[in-house]
């Protein structure tokens, strides 16, 4: 081993991610090789069960176990419980991210429902949360009502938020609300206290200070809405991402003995364990800085799919949650994007079953196909969320320059289907103009996005295009024109031969195209590529190839009958 | 992370309070399944009432119209604060909206502290006290037989074990559900129709265990007064031979019925217990993983609900009809054939 350090600046020689995911624990190693950070090899087992932490750790050791036989190298010492420190064999930074865990109960009482309710929600769609109250004082029967109506769905936490800064002095309306919250709080006996977290006019906040003096109970953030066209989103995010980690008990010392060895050692890491959201959010944003490219990262792991944004108009990250459906609501809805008119009984009843079972795998073509249509309907969900706050568009037309799928469940899912599964991804953020499309099923986005916490730099160096897997390139133009009609003209240059394609307009053609080379690309008027332009263009092919979506943009909800099929059937799906 | 089977095996539970009380048994004590070993009393939460303006006297504060001190215990319908008018001849009251203890005021505000409840918490099975953690609750180690399930609701219940079908493939209409169901836990091979689980109510059954329920039934759960533990899924699923078998050879024993919902996390899962010896191989589930020689239950189609033994694990990811490469076992099923399954799909019973 190299020099090893973490706190110093130099160069890290290795850095392990361990990934706590509802249905297996990965860890995945990066070395420095030839000078720079590479994947070097991983390890997967089985998240074992076991009174929360207990159980993660045996299901890291058995990751770890898997990842050491793979690189012949000892990473942990002879406990078999901590990395080792420096100069032993180990490694130089280890971190953690948590997706396995039941979400943070939490309750949102707000000022205004168009405002700063509709900002803090906007913020906790972000986190490993699940809203459990919620309520705005402009919308509420009384005051009193909606504070007893926030309190008795006994959250971990309560985020209170409102207070536009047009003044100095808070409203009076927030001023009250908050008084009467806090020494709610208070009242309540401590084992039934929830953390208030606020996130409103900072005035207010400092008249809360001294009502929790010393205690732990109080967490401020920056105000969500302090103008009608101002949002600070991050900032509760954070705040609430802390609390979440902190109930989990993954902030306390020396709870996670294998991260331990970091803090006994040379360096001391403040963030060792990051949500997956979190770490995606981050690697979205150090892409988007490095290549000046709108990006957008799709993650689908067991029990969440998320969607994280980073484009001129910030950052953005969504989640939704893969619980067990409501047969007599969301059931139908979930899995609109089959290609039949309607989901047969048999559908849902299957759809439900895998649902009961999280940690288990789709099997069947149809159970695969049932996977990807919640796959897009969830993660269209996140996308309407995420989308917004980062990219430039319009809901079913959005300039994104990069579309990235990974999460746990897209290894289980395997090679073949990647088709299919692009497409899923490409119809839920529905990408407008020319698009590069990127799979990572060893979760290298991650683990840069964990990374750039720390050594932002460093991460930068993961989202290089050889450590991804490149699928090829969607080319999505805008407009409308009547079906059937030549849309899109491609002329392939400079790749192992010359190929000519049309594609009509509602089609969608795959193009297998491996290299990158230029292309001759032609528009039927009315159409558009945006900044693409026509005419002699260089696109990245990859293992898909190229994508021909001439579907239009904005990207219809409800497609016609059957073609959802051909789409698929263009993909390389061969299941029912 | 699955649900597990076992005919007989030592086992530990931990009976724990949701906050802060007391523990009621000491470290060897032997425990029914009725008796309390730890107790606490929880707030009925809070109450808050402007009372200044139900007065009539705008934003004044409200200390000034209490009828009674921080701490007093009020009654509901008992005065809470009162406002006079012209010389004391007429008067205004707000009484307190149910038992309650006063708190505090804030501005024309009063807060109230809802009557506390007492939650206590059972052993909810037969064993011996192994671990006390003081003030929070114990841990048993049980011995006997365990099945647990994918979905669970309506608490905990005890009762005798009552097969209501001769086969587990059976799905269970209302002509079977009887008088001899009354304090029963009834057990139904592949479900039961919406009005079977009705008639259960109504003779007063103790709960249900089935193999599957209809998507439509499983609303109905939640309004009967028995915990519900469905073995295998939604649907029309026979329960599990092996399942089942068990069941059927512990009918009209006194079984421990816990229906709560899954929650991987912390390993609980809904279960059904009855006491045994413990003489045989630990009923925990496997934490190892699989292994060569054992039996296992196929989770997901197209094998779901069969049975069989692992006879080797691939070394490495093979493909699957999906066309996933996947982690697979290849498993002799009962009643014939073979196949290679995901690691994932298989529930080691």
């Amino acid at each position: 081993m190299g020099s090893r350090s973490v706190a110093t600046g130099d160069p890290l020689d290795s850095f392990l991610l361990l990934d706590w995911g509802t249905a297996y624990t990965k860890a995945t190693l990066f070395e420095r090789v030839e000078g720079r950070l590479r994947l070097t090899g991983w390890g997967r087992g089985p998240t074992l069960a076991g009174a929360g932490l207990a159980g993660l750790d045996r299901s890291f050791q058995g990751a770890l176990e898997r990842l050491e036989a793979m690189r012949r190298r000892p990473l942990r010492r002879e406990t078999g419980a901590s990395l080792s420190e420096a100069g032993q064999p180990g490694v130089a930074l280890a971190l953690a991210l948590l997706s396995a865990a039941p979400p943070l109960r939490l309750a949102l009482l707000a000022l205004t429902g168009r405002y700063s309710l509709e900002s803090a929600r906007r913020a906790i769609a972000g986190c490993h949360a699940e809203l459990v109250a919620s309520e705005a004082l402009d919308e509420a029967p009384s005051l009193e009502a909606a504070i007893e109506a926030t309190l008795s769905s006994a959250p971990e936490a309560l985020v209170l938020a409102g207070g536009m800064e047009r003044e100095p002095r808070a409203p009076s309306g927030m001023r009250t609300l908050a008084g009467l919250v806090a020494r709610a709080v208070l009242a309540l006996p401590e084992a039934e206290r929830p953390v208030l977290i606020f996130a409103g006019h900072p005035a207010v906040a400092e008249e809360l200070r001294p009502l929790f003096a010393a205690r732990a109970d109080l967490w401020v953030a920056a105000n969500i809405r302090p103008r009608l066209e101002t949002e600070n989103l991050a900032a509760l995010r954070q705040e609430v991402d802390e609390t979440y980690l902190r109930r989990r008990r993954m902030g306390a010392a020396g709870t996670l003995a294998v991260l331990s060895a970091q803090r006994r050692g040379r360096a001391s890491v403040q963030r060792p364990v990051l949500t997956a959201a979190q770490a995606l959010e981050r690697a979205a944003e150090r892409w988007w800085q490095k290549s000046g490219r709108s990006t957008v990262l799709t993650w689908w792991g067991a029990a969440w799919a998320i969607v994280a944004a980073a484009g001129p108009r910030g950052v953005g990250v969504a989640l939704r949650r893969r619980g067990v459906p409501d047969p007599a609501s969301d059931l139908a809805s979930r899995l609109a994007w089959l290609p039949s008119p309607a989901p047969p009984p048999e559908a849902l009843l299957a759809y439900t079953n895998a649902r009961l079972r999280p940690a288990s795998a789709p099997q069947s073509a149809e159970e695969v196909l049932l996977e990807l249509a919640e796959l897009r309907q969830l993660l269209a969900q996140a996308a309407a969320e995420a989308l917004p706050q980062a990219c430039e568009g319009q809901p079913g037309a959005w300039v994104i320059q990069q579309l990235l799928l990974g999460g746990g469940a897209v290894g289980n899912l395997g090679p073949l289907p990647m088709g299919p599964v692009l497409l899923a991804a490409v119809d839920a953020t529905a990408p407008a103009g020319a698009c590069e499309l990127y799979l990572d099923p060893a979760g290298t986005v991650a683990a840069a996005g964990a990374l750039a916490w720390h050594r932002p730099e460093e991460a930068a160096a993961l989202l290089e295009r050889e450590s991804l897997m490149a699928a090829g390139t969607l080319l999505a133009p805008s407009g409308r024109i009547r079906p059937g009609s030549p849309a899109l003209a491609l002329r392939l240059r400079g790749g192992p031969q010359a190929l000519a394609v049309e594609v009509r307009a509602g089609g969608l053609e795959r193009v297998p195209w491996p290299g990158e080379g230029w292309a001759e690309v032609k528009l039927r008027r009315g159409l558009s590529l945006g900044s693409q332009g026509e005419g002699l263009v260089h696109l990245q092919g990859g293992l898909l190839g190229l994508l021909l979506d001439a579907r239009g943009r904005p990207l219809p909800d409800s497609p016609p009958p059957g073609s959802r099929r051909s789409w698929l059937g263009a993909l390389g799906w061969r299941g029912g | 992370m699955s649900p597990s089977l076992s005919p007989d095996g030592l086992l530990r539970r931990r009976r724990q309070l949701p906050q802060l009380g007391e523990v009621l048994v000491a470290q060897g004590d032997v425990v029914e399944p009725l008796d309390v070993v730890a107790r606490t009393t929880q707030s009925g939460g809070l109450a808050l009432l402007n009372v200044s303006r139900e007065l009539g006297a705008g934003a004044r504060p409200a200390d000034a119209f209490l009828a009674g001190k921080p701490g007093q215990m009020l009654l509901r319908g008992e005065t809470l604060a009162r406002r006079r008018f012209f010389l004391g001849l007429r008067e205004r009251k707000v009484t307190a909206p149910g038992d309650a203890r006063l708190l505090s005021s804030y501005g024309p505000w009063v807060y109230l502290a809802r009557s506390p409840s007492m939650v206590e918490v059972l052993a909810g099975y037969r064993g011996r006290v192994v671990e006390v953690h003081q003030g929070w609750g114990v841990v048993l180690e049980i011995r006997g037989a365990l099945l647990q399930g994918v979905w669970g609701g309506g608490g905990e219940s005890i009762g005798v074990l009552r097969l209501l079908g001769p086969h587990p493939e059976e799905s269970v209409g209302p002509e079977r559900v009887d008088e001899r169901c009354r304090g029963a836990i009834a057990v139904a091979g592949a479900g039961v129709s919406a009005r079977a689980l009705g008639r259960l109510e109504d003779v007063g059954a103790r709960g249900l265990i089935a193999g599957s329920l209809s998507l439509d039934s499983f609303p109905l759960c939640s309004s009967v007064s028995f915990p519900v533990l469905i073995t295998e899924g939604v649907g029309a699923w026979s329960m599990a031979r092996p399942a089942w078998e068990l069941l059927e050879g512990l009918q009209g024993r006194e079984a421990s019925l816990v229906g709560r919902p899954v929650n991987a996390w912390e390993d609980e899962w809904p279960e059904v217990f009855v006491p045994g010896t413990g003489e045989h191989a630990p009923a925990e589930p496997a934490v190892t993983g699989l292994a060569a020689g054992q039996r296992v239950r196929v989770a997901r189609d197209p094998h779901a609900g069969r049975v069989g033994w692992i006879e080797s694990l691939a070394a490495w990811p093979q493909p699957i009809e999906s066309g996933a490469r996947l982690e697979v076992a290849v498993v002799a099923l009962e009643g014939g054939g073979r196949a290679a399954i995901p690691l994932a799909n298989l529930e080691p019973i």
